[in-house]
């Protein structure tokens, strides 16, 4: 799929009026750019001095990250993402970003007040996430004390998850043919037999491939050669298949029968 | 036959360069596998004969090794949308008469002119074929590359898309809607060539783009549908007459398995019209490197007067010409999805480090 130049490319403008983004709004951001093939601009103003910080001892706002993860996790999943800083009221640094900026399609805040702050300033729909206290997956929103980077830790968790599973799958691959090739010379016989014994090449290849298959496909995802999800899918997800109307037969109502005549 | 098998097995020296060259060569074939749906299946039966293992052990273990890979891939891509199912079934079930076809041409050519006389009819074919359709799909791959569009829906496809011949079939991933007997035909090809040179995929894949007009994504992607299917047949069939040289199988499956991963991620990176300029360029070099295998069978057919060094020579040439084909195939998908790659970060980049100031 060829890339639209940047600033072409449909954008979401994702605010953070304070020092840090919520876990909610930084994901709900990029799986809805990702679905839309948007890029996303992270807008922090720090003009609101008086405005108090989200208490996270509270889970006021969910494990929050910085607007500088926000792009480093979009990158991860090819998502352009472009970091800015602003040091003026929010209602100025909004207009100003709109100006600056072509094709900002929706703006994404975390917070109600600013969603109706926002709202006065730009002609595009505004939505607040607000985070929802439930623990959806392992590492993800939760009452953290500490206020730390949930989402730098989850993604790094899940990182240590995926060479786990990458070496536990490789040490069963070699395992696998380890067996197979030390006892070579006994099994051999089996598998060229013929006949119902046609099973055992047959289940052989199965059970490595599957073993093995993973192993590849886990391997290539922990060095970080992943699919990129190409205009195509898009694409062929918004296809609607146009069926022929079938023709119906028109009714006709004739007042007078003899008007054909 | 099994004592035929088992005195092969025996037969084959596994030493650790035999085992590097079947790994690699899998990897290889598995990446072109995974690209354009087809490949690697006619460098290796001659390679594994290369090293020592009889003609049918080389065929049985090859296909073999080709069901599992198939299916590996066609289940990577079908998670990226890209394989039609129906479609791939479909043609599968034509392309299996097509093969019963195939085999008895085969054994009639045996019969009356010998094995000199297969080996050269495979060799024509494999010309014949892979000169036509390979250099239409190339031609139409440059002009892709010119424009940097793809071309869009084949002009013939929209016509057969056109004609409402019942039974009329309506495939939802590859999004048209088609005549079964316009299907027919391009399965049975691809069974008729499978069981000639071993490659369906080589009429297939076109067969999809040009006679059906699903894109070269769909195409490629579902031709793993078709190849698991026969693969898997011819293999129980292989297997049943003790064939399967199942060391070889695991060593060219532990290259595959990895390629063809790698093929299929490399679809979501580059442009379409790729796949058709590594299937054309494979198929053009493929078809030069059978004719230059033709001089030995003219000779043991008495049609031609070629000296033994000559057809020596030609029958090394043409085996290397054949690696150099599926090496450049791999060669242009991994160059291709390096550029995307970079472009892309290079656009993340610019894109993240423009920090722009408001105030």
């Amino acid at each position: 799929m060829a890339e639209l130049p940047g600033g072409l490319r449909p954008k979401i403008l994702v605010v953070a009026n304070s020092d840090r983004l919520s876990d909610c709004v930084a994901d709900y951001s990029i799986d809805l750019a990702e679905r839309l093939n948007y890029g996303i601009i992270a807008l922090l103003v720090r003009g609101n001095a008086d405005r108090p910080l989200h208490d996270h001892r509270k889970g006021i706002g969910g494990p929050a990250v910085g607007v500088e993860n926000l792009c480093s996790s979009a990158a991860a999943r090819g998502i352009l993402c472009r970091r800015e800083v602003a040091s003026e009221e929010l209602g100025s640094a909004i207009e100003r970003t709109f100006r600056a900026h072509k094709r900002i399609e929706l703006v994404i805040t975390g917070s109600e007040e600013d969603k109706d702050e926002i709202g006065f300033h730009v002609p595009v729909p505004v939505y607040s996430i607000t985070p929802v206290r439930s623990t959806r997956r392992a590492g993800g929103l939760r009452d953290d004390p500490k206020g730390g980077t949930g989402m730098v830790e989850e993604s790094r968790s899940s990182r240590n998850s995926l060479i786990a599973r990458t070496v536990a799958l490789g040490l069963g691959s070699v395992g696998l043919y380890g067996v197979l090739f030390a006892g070579a010379d006994s099994l051999m016989p089996y598998f060229t037999k013929g006949g119902w014994y046609a099973a055992f090449p047959i289940t052989t290849a199965f059970i490595f491939s599957a073993v093995h298959g993973s192993f590849a496909s886990h391997l290539w995802s922990a060095l970080g050669i992943e699919a990129r999800k190409s205009g195509f899918q898009q694409k062929r997800e918004s296809q609607v298949v146009r069926k022929r109307p079938a023709k119906r037969p028109r009714a006709y109502a004739y007042i007078n029968p003899w008007h054909r005549l | 036959m099994h004592e035929v098998a088992s005195n092969a097995i025996q037969f084959i020296d596994l030493n650790l360069l035999n085992v590097l060259f079947l790994f690699v060569v899998g990897f290889i074939g598995g990446l072109v596998s995974g690209f354009i749906g087809s490949g690697g299946a006619f460098v290796l039966t001659p390679g594994m004969m290369s090293l020592g293992v009889p003609g049918a052990v080389a065929v049985a273990t090859n296909m073999c090794h080709k069901f599992p890979k198939a299916l590996v891939g066609a289940i990577k891509r079908y998670k990226y949308g890209q394989v039609d199912i129906k479609l791939g079934l479909t043609v599968a079930a034509f392309a299996a008469i097509g093969v019963q076809v195939g085999i008895k041409v085969q054994q009639l050519v045996l019969e009356r002119w010998g094995q000199a006389g297969s080996d050269l009819y495979v060799s024509c074919a494999f010309v014949a074929v892979l000169v036509t359709v390979g250099g239409y799909v190339f031609h139409d791959a440059r002009k892709s590359l010119k424009t940097g569009l793809d071309r869009g829906t084949a002009a013939l496809a929209l016509r057969l898309q056109a004609i409402r011949l019942p039974p009329m079939v309506h495939f939802k991933t590859a999004n048209m809607r088609i005549s079964l007997w316009f299907i027919l035909p391009v399965g049975f090809a691809t069974g008729m060539l499978a069981a000639t040179i071993a490659v369906g995929g080589f009429i297939g894949v076109p067969g999809m783009i040009y006679v059906m007009g699903a894109s070269p994504l769909i195409a490629s992607a579902t031709e793993l549908v078709v190849a698991f299917v026969m693969g898997f047949g011819g293999s129980i069939n292989w297997a049943m007459h003790g064939l399967i040289d199942i060391r070889l199988v695991l060593i060219i499956l532990g290259g595959s398995l990895l390629g063809v991963q790698l093929g299929a991620i490399g679809t979501t990176i580059v442009k379409e019209h790729v796949i058709k300029v590594v299937m054309g360029t494979i198929m053009l070099i493929v078809a030069l490197s059978r004719a230059l295998a033709m001089p030995k069978y003219l000779s043991k057919l008495g049609l031609a007067g070629f000296s033994e060094r000559t057809v020596h020579i030609a029958d090394i040439v043409s085996f290397v010409t054949m690696c150099i084909a599926l090496a450049v195939g791999a060669l242009i998908i991994l160059g291709s999805m390096w550029k995307a790659s970079r472009a892309a970060r290079a656009a993340q980049e610019d894109y993240a480090n423009a920090e722009v100031g408001l105030g």
